[in-house]
């Protein structure tokens, strides 16, 4: 059974902004616990999202369309959601689905802060 | 008598009188254009209708069942309709849904017609063995039945006009993995006009998503109440294999063959192959993998093959057809899931390939005299995901191909296939084993390429579907060692086999 777990914490320049760690496998399983923590944050009442990836290994497609969809939700509500640090082979899957072009991509978190702020209109 | 024979019929007189061929020419191919059309519209509202109102709920074949003949009814504007399917037990036709006042059409004697409802309960109470009656016949001989003039027609029992009139039917056998598994009639048009073929042309695509929907709610009432989610998976997978060709097109000058073999719980990859046009020069060649796994994944799969079917046909722009297959996908699926698909057009007589790529995995080419992949990919994004503006920026590429030319395209499952210590099989080992192996014919390669991977991951658990299509590019002087023009899948291009 491939392992997947994750840590969240508020970033540093916005406490209504959360940074979730992911680390291991998101397959078909484990996106449920995925989906599960990032969705209760947003009932929460979290409008922005970064989620670190440089620690997952694999992403399969029912990963990447969960988090299309938190995209989705996060967005109509005026929000984001930012991809920080993919590894070189996530960002290949990426790229081959064309979605690099539909996901926001960091590479530090400064450039994430960057990359919300050109969209949110609350500090 | 089909679209094809029609065009023969007209070129034959226009060598006697060509003014006139010519006109009655061009007001043919504009009748079957706007047909066309009519053919698309319809589907896609079917798929709509059948989309809102039926969830895994209520999946059951009676009710599924009636929400198809009421819509065959509307699009065919007839006064009544029915839907019957053949009971295994004794391969005897058994009404499931009936419409409006829908007579029995087989010989029976002492029925009195009063009300609708009894006359449905008649309907539905008799069972007509194959061959018997109109019903009975299109179900046996798998074929169409148009009767216009139903009053004068030895088909139709006098004892049934006795009683009410008919004046024009249409049958169409529902099919489904090559079998026939039931028939749809519709009795008497709206108005006094008789049934056309141009109804007919209406019917038989509804019916042939009828037939695929019927297969999936009788292998999903098959199904025990425990265990269901692992059922659900396998019912998806039964379903997903009924929908694949079941062999590869002859096509003048090329060899193709292709193969998919599903995981157990990640399902969702297919492929297709129809001809594009009447005269076959133009083969609509499709790969994809759908993201959503169990019935929804199943029911995606089903409805993009029948959009793109339907967007494929006389269009020649691959993009053009994934563009309006996106708009519909888009709509229809929810928010996590997308397919990634190659569509591309196999052009037999200028030999190129013509191709979009909306986040699939990258075609693979090998000339004869190199062993160096070349890969081509395309910009594109995975359909379902991005409403069409953003959809457009996907491209088409044009493959050119020559003798000893080898094409292959392949799902992500190949290459992410894992041994037991999670190692990937790889593009790489991928790659140089097909370079090796690339002079082959196309059915070798993939079985081989399949034994490659199996020794790879010494039996360690397939995570995700594998499948691959190859097609070999033969010499120009080996044509003629093929079978010439012939329709080699079911019913893709469409209606000619109805007759």
């Amino acid at each position: 059974m491939k392992a997947f777990n994750y840590e969240s914490r508020e970033s540093a320049w916005n406490p209504g902004c959360i940074i979730f760690l992911l680390r291991g496998y998101i397959d078909a399983h484990t996106v449920i616990e995925f989906e599960k923590a990032v969705n209760s944050a947003i009932d929460e009442g979290v409008k922005q999202v970064v989620l670190d990836i440089s620690g997952l290994s694999y992403i399969s497609s029912a990963g990447i369309g969960a988090m299309m969809g938190l995209t989705r939700k996060l967005t109509q509500n005026g929000g984001d959601l930012i991809l920080l640090s993919p590894t070189p082979k996530v960002m290949a899957i990426l790229e081959g689905l064309g979605f690099t072009k539909i996901f926001k991509i960091a590479n530090t978190e400064e450039e994430a802060r960057e990359k919300l702020s050109d969209t949110s209109t609350s500090p | 008598m089909n679209l094809v024979s029609l065009f023969y019929i007209l070129v034959i007189a226009g060598l006697v009188y060509w003014v006139v061929t010519l006109r009655r020419g061009l007001t043919a191919s504009e009748e079957s254009l706007e047909l066309n059309q009519r053919e698309k519209k319809t589907i896609f509202m079917f798929l709509d209708r059948l989309g809102d109102r039926l969830t895994t709920a209520n999946l059951a074949l009676d009710p599924t069942l009636e929400i198809i003949t009421e819509y065959i009814l509307e699009v065919t504007d007839a006064e009544s309709g029915a839907a019957f399917v053949v009971d295994p037990a004794d391969n005897q036709l058994v009404a499931k849904a009936v419409l409006g006042m829908f007579p029995p059409l087989i010989p029976t004697t002492g029925y009195v017609l009063t009300k609708q409802k009894y006359l449905s309960e008649r309907v539905k109470r008799e069972r007509i063995p194959m061959g018997q009656g109109v019903l009975g016949m299109a179900a046996l001989t798998n074929q169409a039945i148009l009767i216009a003039d139903a009053a004068h027609d030895e088909r139709v029992p006098k004892e049934a006009l006795d009683h009410m009139p008919i004046r024009t039917i249409m049958v169409a056998p529902l099919r489904s993995g090559g079998k026939v598994v039931g028939v749809v009639a519709v009795v008497n048009k709206r108005g006094a006009g008789p049934f056309t073929e141009e109804d007919l042309h209406l019917l038989l695509p509804l019916s042939d998503q009828a037939a695929n929907t019927v297969a999936l709610v009788n292998l999903y009432a098959e199904l025990a109440a425990k265990q269901r989610i692992e059922q659900e998976l396998r019912v998806a997978h039964d379903f997903q294999q009924m929908l694949l060709p079941k062999k590869c097109p002859d096509i003048p000058g090329f060899e193709i063959s292709a193969f998919s073999m599903p995981a157990l719980e990640v399902g969702g990859d297919y492929y297709d192959f129809f001809f594009v046009d009447n005269e076959h020069r133009y083969l609509g060649v499709v790969i994809a993998d759908v993201s959503g796994k169990g019935i929804p994944g199943a029911l995606i799969m089903s409805l993009v093959r029948s959009t793109i079917r339907a967007e494929a046909r006389h269009n020649l722009s691959p993009r053009d057809v994934l563009m309006n297959a996106n708009g519909r996908t888009y709509q229809d699926t929810k928010e996590n899931v997308f397919v990634t698909i190659t569509y591309g057009i196999l052009d037999s007589v200028e030999r190129k390939f013509r191709f979009v790529r909306a986040g699939h995995e990258p075609l693979i080419k090998f000339r004869a005299d190199s062993p160096n992949a070349q890969l081509i990919s395309p910009d594109g994004i995975a359909m379902g995901m991005v409403e069409n503006d953003l959809f457009s920026m996907t491209e088409e590429a044009v493959v050119d191909l020559d003798g000893g030319d080898l094409v292959l395209l392949y799902t992500d499952g190949v290459v992410e296939a894992m041994d037991p210590e999670e190692e990937e099989y790889g593009q790489k080992r991928f790659f140089d084993f097909l370079s090796i192996n690339r002079s082959e014919p196309p059915k070798e390669i993939i079985e081989k390429s399949l034994e490659d991977i199996r020794e790879f991951t010494r039996g360690h658990a397939q995570h995700d579907d594998i499948t691959m299509i190859a097609i070999s590019v033969l010499d120009r002087d080996a044509q003629r060692e093929l079978p010439g023009l012939e329709t080699s899948i079911g019913r893709s291009t469409g209606l000619e086999e109805q007759g």
